[in-house]
């Protein structure tokens, strides 16, 4: 918890950065913008990181390009070497089964707590974990399509407590979406000219949104209305990345 | 209480893995590329992790995405170890041929990626991956996680590694952008 308690107690670096990325609670967050609107010092050392933060991720972009090769979970070198030949004499089934009888006999005239872990043994062997019930998975939080036009509108459908959206511009033909900080639930509806995000006005989370460069023009709107627009003036193509400020302002 | 030797049970994936491979490949890939400077070697250790994952799965699967960081740095680390390589790669620059459209902005392009991996080589090792696991979007307690220190430091740390970068390398980061 950040305690600020005079005007010329000053915040540190950290926290600043966990201002920028809305890793402070409610509290904190109220507490250091309330700081930051009237000290001049502090206000300066956090848009001074914030700048920082926005030209590395400017450099990073420098570095996007296509993968090599194709990549997959498992290569078929890699499946044909390791499933068949190479499995230990003591991993065949039969000699598998005769361990387990082994140990069912040995742990019915064993004492509990020994007859408890040839049950799990048991259990391990025969690859069954009944103690560990089935997991759903969880919804991602990311969204991936190709765009249908050239002009490229994302809609928030109210102003944000705070957050922002970094835009990234990929040499890829397909745009994405995620969710960076805590999932409250908001969601991406994919539309023909572009992406709507259903979030609240007490939304803390930031954005991710990465643009193929074909884009020919790129618009944020917040509540209907527009706080970004750009649109390509050479043929290098869209240009990134920006950040946008969900608050509106 | 029930005492005695803890239970040998093997942990079994409970996601799709193609959905799983899906869903952080294309993340991880470029994470990587940052890291190392190398797209080859960056693919290779992408390659590597997933491996890992279908072979010796972690024991609980709610956090696989930085599950797949953490072993894929690991396995750039180890392998760099064995090479007694601590530095950036140089990584591929893009070949120009007679097909490209224009080989001047291709020469542009190599330069910049040239000086970009420069400006990252600068970094240790953690500062660089804090940097890169924040770009990606990960929260201060799993950067604090994978690096081993407490969440409350990786916002300090986040911005010495900035300034750092801004300090050393302050003309360089300037032409660049």
């Amino acid at each position: 918890m950040i305690l600020i308690t005079t005007q010329d107690e000053h915040v540190e670096d950290g926290d600043l950065m966990r201002l920028l990325d809305t890793e402070c609670s409610d509290e904190e967050d109220r507490m250091l913008r309330l700081h930051l609107a009237t000290c001049g010092d502090c206000k300066r050392r956090h848009d001074r990181i914030a700048r920082l933060s926005h030209r590395f991720a400017a450099l990073l972009f420098e570095l996007e390009e296509p993968a090599p090769r194709k990549i997959t979970p498992v290569p078929e070198s890699r499946k044909a070497t390791t499933q068949p030949a190479v499995k230990p004499w003591w991993s065949r089934r039969v000699l598998r089964v005769a361990a387990v009888v082994a140990l069912i006999l040995a742990g019915a005239a064993a004492v509990t707590p020994v007859r408890a872990w040839v049950i799990d043994a048991f259990r391990s062997i025969l690859g069954a974990d009944a103690s560990a019930p089935p997991q759903q998975q969880t919804p991602g939080s990311l969204v991936s399509f190709v765009p249908s036009g050239s002009e490229f509108l994302v809609e928030f459908l109210e102003q944000q407590s705070t957050g922002v959206l970094r835009v990234y511009v990929d040499t890829t033909d397909a745009a994405s979406a995620r969710m960076i900080g805590r999932d409250e639930g908001e969601g991406f509806l994919v539309q023909s000219a572009g992406l709507t995000i259903r979030n609240t006005s007490e939304s803390s989370v930031s954005y991710e949104l990465r643009l193929p460069r074909t884009c020919q023009s790129f618009e944020v709107r917040i509540a209907g209305a527009v706080v970004w627009r750009y649109e390509v003036r050479s043929q290098a193509g869209l240009q990134g990345p920006w950040e946008v400020d969900l608050r509106g302002g | 209480m029930r005492g005695g030797l803890p239970p040998r049970v093997k942990p079994r994936l409970t996601m799709d893995l193609d959905a799983l491979f899906n869903q952080h490949q294309a993340g991880l890939l470029r994470y990587l590329t940052r890291y190392t400077g190398d797209p080859e070697e960056a693919a290779d250790a992408v390659q590597e992790a997933y491996l890992r994952l279908v072979e010796r799965p972690p024991e609980r699967d709610d956090n696989l995405r930085r599950w797949l960081y953490v072993v894929a740095t690991n396995v750039v680390r180890d392998r760099r170890k064995k090479h007694h390589e601590t530095a950036l790669a140089e990584g591929s620059e893009q070949r120009i041929s007679s097909d490209d459209a224009d080989p001047l902005t291709l020469l542009e392009q190599n330069e910049r990626r040239r000086a970009v991996r420069e400006v990252l080589g600068k970094l240790s090792t953690k500062e660089r991956t804090i940097l890169l696991m924040r770009e990606d979007g990960f929260l201060h307690r799993e950067i604090a996680e994978t690096v081993g220190t407490t969440t409350k430091s990786i916002g300090t740390m986040l911005v010495r590694a900035l300034n750092k970068l801004a300090k050393d390398l302050g003309e360089e980061v300037e032409e660049l952008l």
